[in-house]
């Protein structure tokens, strides 16, 4: 809801660096939460019984991944000039946690999660991993017309999906560490693409690789649905991500 | 010489944490440190390197004030290094151990056996065996005859020091009583004693036995009779002293207001703010009752200006007040009205555990929580009047009556009651009457708030403790307390009453530690070889490994559990003077037997030894505040 106790909304561009790879998304919130309470920074709560921070999250991102442009929608009770919420909660982040950019933004705008549209990934696989093979089985996947996979969840049941439409476009480099794969997959609400996903599809174990999240796309705000707009917020939204408060789980 | 080498070796690169270690964790960032507050020290510019160890996981050592305390009060000297170190969870030990990593400090990264002291925190007599796990997967000898100058000073404080015959085998000296002084005293110790050319370790441990406070096992031989009766301990070595008396601030030190705070939620997530220490009660099975005593009450301006310094670099959303029973502080009313007056511009909860059984307890509750007002809790423990006399838990029926009545009139909808089974001289009718209580509670719930009024009935089977007048008490027979049990069950099938009770498969272990002698040293090390860890989790709990580890050592836990004792009988925690008279003690033994109570301390003293002992000015210890100017909340 756009409560009018918010009346100042912040885009956030952060690094989450590979200190903090290990928390979950909700873990993160209140990383960030508390790092403005620190700052003495005017944030925005929901109303209810359980008061929560108005902060919203882009994407979540997944446990054990780096992310060097994330995004985020801080709602703060007073107008703060962007420049003054950078330089107050910078030094109040953790190490791990580094502001890149702030910007204030329309607060009756649709959410931050409605507007992703895809993300940019990494992948670092180990040195002894010849580049060539690598492209040639990135060409006979892209030769695909589908790629079958099941997702496993945590709970509930696997998930029949077409992973081949996910992806927009998948590139290999050579690099310092060992062969780079460069992906952008789609993220959108019930069609998401996963990193790990691809390399699996590549016949390479996800867990070898370091993956890092470059870039999370987002549509043009011209672009945006013009019913998204009076979408209600996804304040806190709990994704399957976490690992904490597994049974809470939104559907 | 063995401390030369372990200095070079303190140069071995830091433990590496891979993805394939940390990911399949359930929650990873137990294991990687780097929180806000926590501290990074440089390795090589410290003197000494302390390991503070917490024989349980994160989220509950992280949890720990005291924990949090001794950790500042350490990184606050400049030559010293403190590190932390929790239990890794059972799948994280599997991982380590299959990868070869030592267990590490977690903002260093390096192997605990590289610190040069591990101090371990003992909170509970179920945290035994994650003591010796710990030492083992850090590859430091288990037993303290086995290490040498090269290896780590493993000590150990906490309300477990206070009966460490059972540990004595693996601790090379315990502190006993309040930390923040004598923590300091033994780091200086032990940075004279590392500046000597020669060092040995039997030096160290010398000095250390003639600190205040510190109990050094080794220099004490325990003897027993031919029916293997304890006899007593005999102090071995002239710098022992015949019994060691625990350590007492006076004056509650500032501390801390930059506790580390977690990435993970934990069990207490909050900050907490002591506000008291100690306890004038006088319930007669509490341990902490009697071994934090004197009461020490915070001044209301110092509770506000360590509060403001604590949200200020925590940014905490919820503030605890903690102490043994809150309500009992002097100026209770006027720190809630501050705190909310000085922290009226941001969400801040304040949280008020340990309430007492009465409607002024349930107005604090009112004041600190004007919304959500959903579960209160309260702690009667007995069910019949006759029972809580025993007990001296000073609560009449009517006292609950009235706090429930308060509680629901003003729109809590559900009261938790704690219930302990197996108290000294229970019968049937104590049980039944927990039955007559909680319907009435009920009933006074559904006047208020119709269906939607709940009571929660949680019972937990008595222990007794050392250092209680109850320490001579035999647990409670199997049989009686199958009956006991299956009888509350009985009486408390009610709709709207939900009843949760400890399993009781524990509590035997519990009572055989907490009442055991030196012997139990090597049924705690057998039971480790078997696989006994993490005890109190009841889905990790072995029976058969103690079982096995007992019978094997001729021993049994009824042995040391359910021995009956008199007060001629010499016990294990003799040696260890808490402060409080053992005739003290016993008197009260006496008049709990003969169904006498004894009033709450802060009206008249009882003479239970402590201000004698102590040498206080006065007792308890009030915080002495001018007339209240307290703004409006
Ligand atoms: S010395 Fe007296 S006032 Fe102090 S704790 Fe003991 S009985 Fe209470």
């Amino acid at each position: 809801m756009n409560e009018p106790s918010a009346p100042c909304r912040l885009r956030v561009v952060y690094a989450h660096g590979p200190q903090l790879q290990y928390i979950s998304h909700l873990d993160l919130i209140r990383v960030f939460e508390r790092a403005v309470r620190r700052a003495r920074l005017p944030l925005a709560y929901t109303q209810g019984f359980n008061a929560r921070p108005r902060i919203s999250m882009a994407s979540p991102l997944p446990v054990g991944m780096a992310g060097e442009r994330e995004l985020a929608d801080f709602y703060l009770t007073e107008r703060v000039p962007a420049g003054e919420f950078l330089s107050r909660l910078a030094p109040q982040l953790p190490p791990g946690l580094t502001l890149l950019a702030v910007e204030e933004v329309p607060r009756q705008g649709p959410s931050l999660a409605s507007l992703v549209r895809a993300a940019r990934y990494r992948a670092v696989l180990p040195a002894h991993y010849s580049l060539a093979e690598v492209q040639q089985r990135i060409d006979e996947l892209l030769q695909q017309a589908v790629l079958p996979r099941t997702r496993r969840a945590k709970k509930g049941r696997p998930t029949d999906y077409d992973l081949r439409p996910l992806i927009q476009a998948l590139t290999a480099e050579p690099g310092a560490d060992g062969p780079v794969v460069r992906m952008t997959l789609a993220a959108l609400p019930g069609a998401t693409g996963r990193p790990e996903e691809v390399l699996d599809a590549l016949g390479y174990p996800p867990a070898r690789a370091s993956i890092v999240r470059e870039e999370i796309i987002l549509a043009p705000h011209a672009e945006a649905p013009a019913g998204e707009a009076g979408l209600p917020e996804d304040v806190g939204e709990v994704p399957e991500e976490s690992g904490d408060f597994a049974g809470e789980d939104a559907p | 010489m063995g401390s030369a080498e372990r200095r070079e070796r303190a140069e071995a690169p830091q433990v590496q944490l891979s993805a394939e270690i940390l990911l399949p964790q359930a929650k990873p960032a137990r294991y990687t440190g780097g929180e806000w507050n926590a501290r990074q020290k440089d390795w090589r510019a410290a003197e000494i390197h302390l390991a503070l160890a917490y024989p349980d996981i994160y989220d509950v050592g992280m949890s720990n004030l005291g924990f949090q305390i001794l950790y500042e009060i350490a990184n606050d000297i400049p030559d010293v290094l403190c590190d932390r170190v929790y239990a890794p969870w059972v799948d994280m030990e599997e991982a380590m151990r299959r990868h070869g990593l030592p267990l590490y400090g977690l903002e260093s990264r390096r192997p605990l056996a590289e610190f040069d002291i591990i101090g371990f925190q003992l909170p509970y007599e179920l945290n035994m065996t994650n003591v010796l796990n710990m030492l083992d997967l850090a590859g430091v000898p288990l037993l303290s005859a086995q290490r040498d100058e090269g290896h780590p000073l493993v000590i150990a404080g906490g309300s477990g020091a206070y009966h460490p015959e059972p540990m004595a085998d693996f601790i090379d000296a315990f502190a006993i009583g309040d930390g923040e002084e004598v923590l300091v005293e033994i780091l200086d110790v032990y940075r004279a004693w590392r500046r000597r050319p020669h060092r040995f370790r039997l030096q160290l441990l010398e000095e250390l036995a003639r600190l205040e406070g510190v109990y050094v096992p080794a220099f004490y031989r325990p003897r027993y009779d031919d029916k293997g009766r304890y006899l007593g301990l005999q102090p071995v070595h002239p710098d022992a002293p015949e019994r060691v008396c625990r350590r007492v601030v006076e004056r509650l030190p500032l501390a801390p207001v930059r506790p580390v705070v977690p990435y993970i939620s934990i069990v207490h997530d909050r900050a907490m703010v002591e506000i008291q220490r100690g306890c004038t009660q006088g319930c007669r099975f509490c341990q902490a009752g009697i071994i934090y005593r004197p009461v020490r009450e915070r001044s209301v301006e110092e509770i506000c200006r360590l509060a403001q310094q604590l949200i200020d670099h925590t940014g905490y959303e919820e503030l605890g007040l903690l102490s043994l029973s809150s309500a009992d502080h002097s100026q209770i009313v006027e720190i809630i009205r501050r705190l909310k007056a000085q922290f009226a511009d941001r969400p801040l909860s304040l949280s008020l555990p340990s309430l007492r059984v009465d409607s002024f307890s349930v107005e604090l509750a009112n004041m600190i929580q004007e919304r959500r007002r959903s579960g209160l809790t309260f702690a009667p423990e007995a069910g019949s009047q006759r029972l809580r006399d025993v007990i001296n838990k000073k609560v009449r029926a009517e006292d609950l009556f009235q706090a429930a009545e308060a509680a629901f009139q003003s729109g809590w909808l559900r009261i938790k009651l704690y219930f302990m089974i197996g108290l000294p001289t229970e019968t049937v009718e104590d049980v039944r009457a927990i039955g007559e209580l909680v319907r009435e509670v009920l009933d006074i719930g559904r006047r208020y708030a119709g269906r939607r009024a709940q009571v929660a009935v949680s019972a937990a089977t008595f222990v007794p403790k050392p250092h209680t007048p109850f320490q001579w008490v035999p647990l409670v027979a199997e049989d009686t307390l199958a009956e006991h049990i299956a009888v509350l069950q009985d009486v408390t099938r009610v709709k709207g009453v939900h009843l949760s009770w400890h399993a009781p498969i524990t509590s035997l272990l519990e009572a055989a530690l907490a009442r055991g002698d030196r012997r139990l040293g090597q049924v705690i090390h057998r039971a480790w070889q078997l696989g006994a860890k993490f005890d109190a989790w009841e889905e990790q709990f072995r029976p058969a490994a103690w079982e096995q580890a007992f019978a094997e050592n001729g021993l049994h836990p009824d042995d040391f559990a359910r021995r009956p004792l008199e007060y001629a009988d010499a016990l294990p925690w003799d040696h260890i003077d808490a402060g409080v008279t053992k005739a003290f003690l016993w008197a009260e033994y006496q008049r709990a037997l003969r169904g006498e109570t004894l009033s709450d301390c802060r009206g008249v003293c009882h003479g239970c030894g402590i201000r004698g002992r102590f040498h206080l000015m006065a007792c308890p210890l009030l915080a002495e505040e001018p007339a209240a100017e307290g703004k409006p909340a």
